[in-house]
């Protein structure tokens, strides 16, 4: 049990918690603000993993863009808390919430076991490393952003080009949502 | 520099051959963005504009002449009959599935622009954005079901959802329209969500991200995150193919969206995934017991989908809510035949099934969605039975063309839906699904009290009042014409067979391998836990 395992339990187990404390908030702000947090114990799980190219992005684009975006728009809105629900669960949430326990241990069973007595490599991967069968890496672990890089540009360029058509559509979109209604339109409609 | 990147460098850059083969999706992209910027020229922004609905109409051509020229001609430019190639790391898969499905969606794209032109409603559908959108999401599904890889599929199945959720609510002041679209999109993203958490879990099964590498997935029960990657990989897709149980988003998006969208999301797009799922299941997967149990998965599909199908939809009023619910027992058959794909992977017969029942579905279930978008032109949105009253009367080519597609849809002889079950069903039969053919055979029959009480209200009842009195004016015309082509081809195919499909070579495409043995792109053999490379 060196000291990086034990600060990724310790962050494992905290973002689990964080979470449930999350979509319990009735503040939507709030949560948020815990969601921000949940996303800093992600990227310094990526980057105990030797993802640190993950880990910055996760910060950026996550912790930082994403995430003010939320609040700006929860802020601008102005949203009330959530009414919270009177009167008891109701049998088919049971039911959800049962599946989802059992689902968890049958899952957390074997991962834990698998990872305390014989650590990563149990679950077929180890850390800064492919899994089993992947093609080699183009450049040593430790050049994360070499390494990116060269999946992007390389073996999935088709897809990385297509990108800027999803990112089109998206803007041509939103556009169209959120476009005024004119006047002559609001006639012939 | 390190030569393993330059190697998979070279490899990368793909032939000419690529931008023959992949030229409907690259007409369709270019074609969206110029239909886009015609809008900033010409015109209103708001109104219809007829020079991107030609642009558009226009940019559709390649992807049913490039088709006819690689469908008809197999070995010309060069390419291995036996082998099609594959380029850009299994990113685009140049085989003759590829090739199908691209005339299938280019047909039923130019299709669907002819039939928003004709109706009221429709030629709202005809701004610069929305024409924009429309090929976009045409060009996503063609990229869905050309790869061979999951990121491009991926980046496919986005680009069409995105431009559908968008088109889907772009009546936005309709309070119908914006409940369906944001279902849709809630629905649809959490579909994606759960599709890429477990291609996740299966890239940490097999390490790689290609269908051809699916093969060494080990699916056996021992190995729980091969078996919850699959199954989340299967549900998602399943969402977006509208599978009961998770089809509960299918009948309200379909009522709310304009009846020419709906044919285009009841159709293309189950297309496009279809053939993602007949190139997952048709790698196989290794394992003990891996096709047995996954075909009972399919089974439980399969029955549930039929049996909601069938049996919700006789209880509802609204035309379009029935052929939502008809849609979703179709989507039953194409659950049986992932089963039968299931069980035997490699059989020509179970692939040439699938794609004659796609075309053939495809094909009546756009001509009857024309046909009720050109009758809500005249009356209103989202037609109740009872409305269908007489319409044998007041306009019998239209009624006659309708009652084509309905017993089509039912599978009933003459016209071409028998047909495409029955290969469905004869390919099951052959590796051994009985119980599960029987299912169908009897649960469709249920359907047909549906069906054929649709068939009743037009041609048995007299008008009322309150029934669809079509117009008899040029669009009246134009749909005549239009959809008296679709029903000729129905009843072609219905009389004739579905023969062409047997032409079609069902190999799926593999990238071509140096005379050494070894992948070009520096894929290691799967299963082969491939050392970290230290050279630079």
């Amino acid at each position: 049990m060196d000291l990086n395992f034990i600060s990724f339990i310790v962050m494992g187990i905290a973002a689990s918690i964080l979470s449930g404390v999350m979509i319990t908030r009735r503040w939507p702000v709030s949560a948020a603000m815990v969601l921000i947090a949940i996303m800093m114990l992600l990227a310094g799980m990526f980057g105990l993993l030797e993802a640190h190219f993950a880990a910055a992005a996760q910060i950026i684009v996550y912790a930082g863009a994403i995430m003010v975006v939320f609040v700006f728009v929860m802020m601008l809105l102005n949203l009330p808390p959530e009414e919270l629900r009177y009167g008891g669960i109701t049998w088919g949430e049971m039911l959800l919430i049962g599946v989802g326990v059992a689902v968890a241990i049958v899952l957390g069973t074997q991962v834990g076991q698998g990872m305390l007595t014989r650590g990563f490599e149990s679950l077929g991967f180890v850390p800064g490393q492919a899994p089993a069968g992947a093609r080699p890496l183009y450049f040593p672990p430790s050049e994360n952003v070499k390494n990116v890089a060269a999946s992007m540009f390389v073996d999935y360029l088709w897809a990385f080009e297509l990108i800027s058509f999803l990112i089109m559509a998206a803007v041509v979109g939103s556009i169209v949502i959120a476009k005024k209604r004119s006047a002559e339109n609001a006639n012939a409609a | 520099m390190n030569e393993a990147l330059d190697t998979s460098l070279n490899m990368m850059f793909p032939p000419a051959a690529f931008y023959l083969h992949a030229a409907p999706i690259l007409a369709l992209l270019v074609g969206g963005l110029v239909a886009l910027m015609a809008g900033v020229f010409r015109g209103n922004p708001d109104r219809p504009n007829m020079v991107s609905y030609q642009i558009g109409f226009i940019s559709c051509f390649p992807s049913v002449i490039v088709p006819l020229i690689l469908l008809s001609a197999p070995g010309s430019f060069g390419m291995s009959v036996t082998q099609p190639p594959a380029w850009l790391g299994s990113g685009f898969l140049g085989d003759q599935i590829t090739q199908f499905t691209f005339l299938i969606v280019g047909l039923g794209t130019m299709f669907t622009l002819f039939m928003a032109e004709i109706s009221n409603a429709g030629r709202q559908l005809l701004r610069p954005e929305l024409v924009c959108l429309l090929m976009f999401a045409s060009a996503g599904i063609m990229i869905m079901a050309s790869a061979g890889e999951f990121m491009a599929f991926f980046t496919g199945l986005e680009l069409m959802s995105v431009s559908l959720y968008v088109l889907v609510g772009y009546q936005r002041f309709d309070m119908r329209g914006l409940e369906a679209a944001v279902k849709y999109f809630l629905m649809g993203a959490t579909a994606s969500a759960i599709i890429l958490m477990g291609m996740a879990l299966i890239y940490l099964n097999i390490g790689s991200l290609r269908w051809s590498d699916l093969s060494s997935l080990n699916i056996s029960l021992s190995n729980p995150f091969g078996v919850i990657g699959l199954l989340m990989f299967i549900v998602g897709l399943s969402f977006k193919l509208g599978v009961a149980p998770f089809h509960t988003w299918g009948p309200d998006v379909y009522q709310g969206a304009h009846s020419t969208l709906t044919g285009y999301m009841s159709t293309l797009v189950k297309v496009g995934i279809v053939m993602v799922v007949l190139r997952i299941l048709g790698n196989g997967f290794s394992g003990a017991e891996g096709g047995a149990w996954l075909a009972k998965v399919f089974w439980v599909l399969a029955t549930l989908s039929i049996l909601v199908g069938s049996v919700f939809g006789l209880v509802h009023n609204s035309v379009k809510r029935m052929l939502a619910y008809s849609s979703i027992a179709n989507a039953g058959y194409f659950c049986l035949a992932f089963a039968t794909l299931a069980l035997s992977p490699t059989s020509p017969e179970a692939r040439q099934a699938v794609l004659a029942y796609t075309a053939i579905y495809t094909i009546l279930n756009l001509g009857t969605f024309a046909i009720l978008a050109w009758l809500e032109d005249s009356s209103r949105e989202d037609l109740l039975k009872e409305e269908l009253a007489g319409l044998g009367k007041r306009a019998p080519f239209a009624a006659l063309c309708l009652t084509v597609f309905i017993l089509g849809l039912a599978g009933i002889p003459p016209a071409a839906g028998f047909f495409g079950k029955f290969m469905l069903i004869n390919s099951a039969v052959s590796v051994g699904l009985v119980g599960l053919a029987i299912v169908m055979v009897v649960l469709s029959c249920i359907s047909l009290f549906y069906y054929l009480s649709i068939l009743v209200e037009i041609w048995l009842k007299p008008a009322t009042r309150s029934s669809v009195n079509p117009q008899d004016n040029e669009d009246a015309r134009d749909v005549r014409v239009l959809v008296g082509i679709v029903a000729a081809a129905s009843l072609v195919i219905g009389v004739v067979g579905p023969r062409w499909v047997a032409s079609i070579n069902t190999t799926f495409a593999r990238e071509l391998r140096s005379s050494s043995g070894e992948v070009k792109t520096g894929q290691a053999a799967p299963g082969v836990n491939a050392p970290v490379q230290q050279d630079m």
